[in-house]
């Protein structure tokens, strides 16, 4: 495992080259911390209770997680539910979801002027990878809290999301696609048949 | 309540087994459990996990009793044991792994034989039949040709065996030009269609199927109940059994677990399956003049055998891509060293050497690799080389191994069971065999990284025995070979809780299963 640490700072040039030059950096700060900055989110007709997902936060967060996982790779529909559940059984989820849904489409007007779902894949990675920035890079993955920084107003806000959409989804990744990626043809939980596990691996791919 | 006869405390896979054969043969039983229902198929829990993704931890916490029902002290252990007592219908076993092999004739003469512990009050040709019997109750596939440590069976494997794995295969061939042999584990999986439960097809998740492959006792507790002769009364906990003056029967003190007041109810046989730890404390809270120890602890051995199969954890990591885990269900074992030269100077192990996803790895990742997927994947490429495995050992009992009742209490101000459990000497020479076993399997693997969890961290195996140890003889023990309480006939203490030590060290259910379907035809025969 490698021991490297990448700081923040080093985490937002890999994002502006990543996002293909849209992203710029002046004088060490970049143009998404800008852009969190200058526009305000509207929250207040966000509703409070949990409850259902509106139709453009839902398609924001597949927007996100493809945008994570890339294509192929077993597919992404699977996500779709944990963040339903989640909307109407955990207190403060749906505010938080459809807030997150928000930050990312105004971070993608403003890079792109397209929903965070239209942007181009490489826009739509960079803006989760500047805002999955926001925690300490030595913080273990799982408890992003440990995070030792004091984050300031704008950090704030990705902070919340880390702890509360983005480590959920790394997990549901982590037992899923990051399997198929490895080079297995099922995770577990989708029924692979009996004859999965006794073939060579080798000679059950492309049947 | 009922016109029933006989009660039986606990739903757990024991509870069940009396249950059912009683049922079967036309006997109405009153079933007394101490949790709520739990669905079984678990579609509703592997739902939540496998579709909301809900953690798991979660998912049980909806059901779990609360702290002031389900608790225990514990003095000298450093093993959680109250994350595997399932206190719910079906009880542990509906979440277990469902291995199930026999002990070999060798464990029930440990003690003549290797001077662990005491000789069983039973021979392993006295249980033949009935493991058979359990066998065919919960529908075990396997076979002994690869096995060269099985001992000898009358009636076949209901079902074929599992095969191994292709991974297993590669380290197989290993490990018979080291004279170990790498063999199919015996488990209650349908390998086939069987007695109306769909066949296994592989979801991977066993301990929460989806299907009903995996054998739960909730299969024939809900056809027992369909049947109309068993009558299950979930929420209610059972405080005390007072024996009659006379012998005739027994009377069942129980509450419900939100209630006020005791409600009594009487039976001609009163069955206690309520697992090894809360028998022992079932027994020694129903203490009255005429017990004034506890019941059946004339002898005082109530509690006093309590034993585990100390297991140790590890895993190999090789040079080459094997793919590990691609099935839930258990492949390779090997059981040679059950019978190791040298048994006695430490217990029998026995290696759990399944084909199986270790993710480990997942704990170590940092959050500097998350924004990246690839990144991520590329930190976990271990997965695809790794395998875990785990040496199950013998224990004998001893005088620092014990439950006794606690300090503190429960809602009703009944104590809790405290478990007293010290590791010693023979349990030290038992883990250096288990690692000398480990160093021969890596070596023989060619793994190229290996390790094995040090001494002081083991686990349990969820495998809870010897609290109410069979004898023959009263001053020796709590039950006879039935399960029939020396000082109080109408009552029985039936699971794990009878096993004298550890019955070698072979997980310890089927053994469980065959001693109830025993016990429940002496019942049927003998006091009905
Ligand atoms: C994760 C896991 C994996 C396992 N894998 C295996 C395996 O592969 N092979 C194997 O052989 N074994 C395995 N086991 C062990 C196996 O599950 C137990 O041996 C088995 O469940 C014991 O059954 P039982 O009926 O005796 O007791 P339990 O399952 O403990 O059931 C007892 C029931 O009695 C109830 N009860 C207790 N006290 C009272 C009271 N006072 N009043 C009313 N009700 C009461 C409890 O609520 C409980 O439901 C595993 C266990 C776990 C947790
Ligand atoms: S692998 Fe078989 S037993 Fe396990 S969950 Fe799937 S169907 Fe059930």
């Amino acid at each position: 495992m490698s021991e490297k640490t990448i700081t923040r700072r080093q985490f937002l040039m890999y994002s502006a080259v990543a996002a293909g030059g849209l992203v710029a950096l002046g004088g060490g700060a970049a143009l998404l911390d800008q852009a969190r900055r200058q526009q305000t989110i509207t929250q207040d007709d966000i509703p409070a209770e949990p409850g259902s997902l509106d139709e453009q936060t839902r398609v924001t967060l597949a927007a996100m997680v493809a945008a994570y996982v890339g294509t192929g790779n077993g597919g992404t529909n699977h996500y779709a539910p944990f963040f339903d559940w989640q909307a109407v059984n955990v207190p403060e989820q749906r505010r938080r979801f459809t807030l997150f849904a928000r930050t990312l489409n105004l971070a993608a007007n403003d890079l792109s002027d397209t929903s965070y779902a239209a942007a181009p894949l490489d826009v739509r990675r960079a803006i989760l990878r500047d805002g999955m920035g926001v925690v300490m890079p030595d913080s273990v993955w799982f408890d992003p809290q440990s995070a030792t920084a004091e984050p300031d107003e704008d950090d704030a806000l990705w902070l919340e999301f880390n702890r509360h959409i983005i480590v959920e989804m790394v997990k549901i990744f982590l037992q899923t696609n990051a399997l198929i990626m490895l080079g297995y043809n099922f995770w577990p939980g989708q029924p692979a048949g009996l004859d999965e596990y006794t073939t060579p691996i080798e000679q059950t791919r492309g049947s | 309540m009922t016109d029933a006869k006989i009660a039986i405390i606990g739903s757990g896979i024991v509870g069940v087994s009396v249950a059912h054969h009683l049922t079967e043969n036309g006997h109405a039983v009153d079933m007394f459990e101490k949790g709520d229902d739990y669905p079984y198929p678990h579609n509703p829990q592997w739902e939540d996990i496998y579709l909301r993704r809900r953690e798991a931890v979660h998912v049980m916490a909806d059901f779990r009793l609360p702290d002031d029902l389900k608790h225990h002290t514990h003095s000298g252990l450093q093993t959680d044991i109250e994350a595997t007592r399932h206190m719910w219908v079906g009880g542990s076993s509906t979440h277990w792994e469902a291995i199930t092999p026999r002990m070999i004739e060798a464990d029930f003469r440990a003690g003549t034989t290797y001077g662990i512990g005491d000789d069983w009050p039973l021979s392993y040709d006295d249980l033949e039949r009935y493991y058979g019997m359990a066998e065919r109750l919960i529908g075990v596939a396997g076979t002994d040709d690869d096995n060269p440590t099985a001992p000898p069976r009358s009636t076949p494997y209901p079902l074929p065996p599992f095969e191994l794995a292709d991974d297993d295969n590669v380290l197989a061939e290993r490990l018979a030009d080291a004279g170990i042999t790498l063999h199919t584990t015996p488990q209650a999986r349908t390998r086939q269609a069987y007695d109306g439960r769909q066949a296994c097809v592989n979801f991977n998740t066993c301990a929460y199927c989806p299907i009903g492959a995996r054998y739960s006792p909730g299969i024939h507790l809900s056809r027992a109940i369909a049947g109309g002769l068993c009558h299950l009364r979930t929420g209610v906990t059972v405080r005390r059994i007072v024996p009659d003056a006379d012998g005739d029967g027994a009377t069942v003190v129980y509450r419900d677990n939100d209630g006020a007041d005791d409600i009594t109810a009487h039976y001609d046989v009163v069955v206690i399956c309520a697992g090894a730890v809360e028998t022992a404390r079932l027994l020694l809270l129903s203490a009255d003049e005429r017990h004034p120890d506890g019941l059946g602890n004339r002898s005082g051995h109530v509690g006093r055998g309590l034993t585990f199969h100390h297991t140790w954890r590890g895993e190999l990591g090789y040079d080459q891509n094997l793919f590990p885990g691609r099935t839930g269900v258990w492949t390779g074992q090997i059981m040679q060293f059950m019978e190791a030269d040298g048994r006695g100077t430490h217990g029998a192990v026995k290696v759990e050497f399944s084909s199986r996803l270790e993710q480990r790895g997942v704990g170590r990742l940092r959050w500097e690799h998350l924004p990246d997927a690839q990144a991520v994947v590329d930190e976990l490429t271990m997965i695809r080389r790794t395998r875990p495995l785990a040496m199950v050992t013998e224990v004998a009992p001893s005088e620092q191994k014990y439950v006794m009742l606690s300090e503190a209490t429960d809602r009703f101000g009944d104590p809790f069971a405290h478990v007293h459990y010290e590791m010693n000497d023979l349990d030290s020479a038992t883990y250096d065999f288990a690692l000398s076993i480990f160093q021969r399997i890596r070596d023989a693997t060619r793994a190229s990284t290996g390790f094995l969890s040090p001494f002081q961290m083991w686990d349990t195996a969820a495998h809870h025995m010897g609290t109410a140890r069979m004898s023959e003889a009263v001053a020796d023990g709590v039950v006879n070979s039935f399960g029939q309480l020396h000082d109080a006939p109408p009552v029985f203490a039936l699971g794990g809780s009878m096993f004298v030590g550890s019955g070698g060290a072979v997980n310890p259910t089927l053994t469980m299963i065959a001693l109830a379907l025993r016990s429940a035809e002496y019942i049927e025969s003998q006091l009905l």
